[in-house]
């Protein structure tokens, strides 16, 4: 079994312990409440504490203060950001005592749980983004922080289309899982669900409980493609999609 | 003249006289697609632009910092139709005609944007300008990547650009600046961009910073602390900083 393997030494936030919150100010500003606990980890309480928003070109950095006396920033506006889309949050426990800044605690690709006080599914997989895609309707971005799903915003109700179109369900979903797996079974050679709680890792345990499947021990280049093959199989029998596709051309 | 956004149709005739290039054609650029109402829409805040010569990138993108000064927003960078507009006005420049009468436009997304991954950056006019005033890395951050004539993207911008933790890292470019811009020449020293693995060049310095950004909060250094930390295969680039 192929895993990444943390050599750094330093400590996991879990995810559980930090919360993000989108609102927005009296004047239609965006911000974020964050909650966060820090307790567990027996850090230095002079260690500083730093909470990063990100989006594509979009980057800003807070400073919280440090582990033992945390101070949440007045300005958590989210300036640097297109409104348009939702950021991902990064929190670091960093020592500044030495020369450089080394990383003691860290965690990466928080997806806010609420946005304008509804719930966000933060939880989510594969995220939808609503771009001018030109004559593509719709596009795979594996290059970023976490799966994009990418629909042309210029086809008339793509967002319909794409959560409830049994022929788009049935002939883009099962496109997307084998591009998904392929990326990390194949070029990232990562075969280890349990490995971590980042996004590789979260699909193939997904599809690792698919009917059928099993955690993908196969170490062979063949042997890989074949179980994510079956991944999609099962992911198509799993959702009747081939009868899915069928009855929308009856209708 | 003032600048416009062209339309939906407008982009269509745009893209079609790319087509055509790529097929060999040595028909002028439809520069009558500008004004004309049914191509191309006003665009607010009716900004001019004038028909300058560039020298390179870097250039080009300051003059767009101050031409569009003032009307930026979040939608600014992403906008098809003022970009494509745009590259159809600076098409000599953006796309040259060759001595033997033809032009090479290469790919669409290089006069007509597409915002975001994976070839936002790769607009030859919308890159410039994402690099100088929405990541705001000025004139001495953006000089080693820009500073190619118009029609060339530099390998610096296509490898630094296209990561956001390295272009939204104004230590990293600082760094990197250090290392290989030649500034008596006003471009980056020769060896910077040898063989892909070869010790202390381009491709080295990001698959190290990679790794140092593991372990380090690189954000919080200036780029001289972060050539302190560079291994000793950077040290011939570092003496010549």
């Amino acid at each position: 079994m192929i895993r990444k393997f943390n050599y750094t030494g330093r400590k996991k936030i879990r995810r559980s312990d930090v919360r993000i919150d989108l609102l927005r100010d009296d004047e239609d500003r965006r911000y974020f409440n964050i909650h966060l606990r820090l307790e567990d980890l027996e850090l230095p309480q002079t260690a500083q504490v730093y909470v990063e928003a990100y989006h594509r070109s979009g980057y800003q950095r807070y400073t919280f203060g440090t582990v033992g006396e945390l101070r949440i920033p007045a300005d958590r506006t989210l300036g640097s950001i297109s409104a348009a889309v939702t950021p991902l949050f990064r929190v670091k426990v960093v020592d500044k005592t030495g020369t450089h800044g080394r990383i003691l605690a860290a965690v990466d690709k928080i997806r806010p749980a609420s946005k304008d006080n509804q719930p966000a599914d933060s939880r989510s997989l594969l995220f939808v983004e609503y771009d001018d895609l030109g004559n593509t309707v719709w596009q795979l971005d594996l290059e970023g922080d976490w799966p994009v799903l990418r629909l042309n915003r210029t086809v008339d109700e793509i967002s319909l289309i794409a959560s409830s179109d049994n022929r788009f369900l049935s002939l883009v979903y099962p496109e997307v899982l084998r591009q998904i797996l392929t990326r990390i079974l194949i070029e990232d050679e990562h075969t280890d669900p349990d490995c971590d709680d980042d996004w590789p890792s979260l699909w193939l345990k997904l599809a690792a409980t698919l009917p059928g499947m099993s955690v993908p021990f196969q170490t062979s280049r063949a042997g890989r493609r074949a179980w994510i093959e079956n991944a999609v199989e099962a992911f198509g029998a799993n959702f009747k999609l081939l009868d899915k596709f069928h009855r929308a051309f009856q209708q | 003249m003032k600048i416009r956004k062209l339309t939906d149709a407008g982009i269509e005739r745009f893209r079609a006289y790319l087509a055509e290039l790529r097929q060999g054609s040595k028909a002028p650029p439809p520069a009558g697609l500008l004004a004309d109402a049914q191509f191309s829409s006003p665009f607010k805040g009716d900004p001019e632009v004038e028909p300058r010569l560039f020298t390179n990138r870097l250039e080009l993108a300051q003059y767009l910092d101050r031409t569009l000064d003032g009307i930026f927003n979040g939608s600014l960078p992403d906008d098809v139709h003022l970009w494509s507009w745009l590259s159809l006005y600076f098409f000599d420049q953006v796309c040259p005609l060759e001595e033997n009468g033809l032009r090479k436009p290469g790919r669409d997304y290089r006069h007509i944007l597409e915002p975001g991954y994976p070839y936002g950056h790769n607009h030859l006019l919308a890159g410039p300008y994402l690099v100088y005033s929405v990541y705001g890395l000025g004139e001495n951050l953006s000089r080693l990547l820009l500073w190619t004539p118009l029609h060339l993207e530099s390998k610096f911008h296509h490898q630094l650009a296209a990561r956001q933790t390295l272009i939204t890292n104004k230590g990293v470019l600082e760094a990197a600046d250090k290392m290989y811009f030649n500034e008596s020449e006003g471009k980056p020293k020769k060896g910077a961009l040898m063989e892909k693995n070869s010790p202390g060049t381009l491709q080295r310095f990001i698959d190290v910073i990679q790794q140092l950004d593991l372990n380090y909060d690189l954000y919080s250094m200036s780029g001289e602390e972060l050539l302190a930390l560079l291994p000793t295969e950077f040290d011939k680039w570092k003496d010549r900083a």
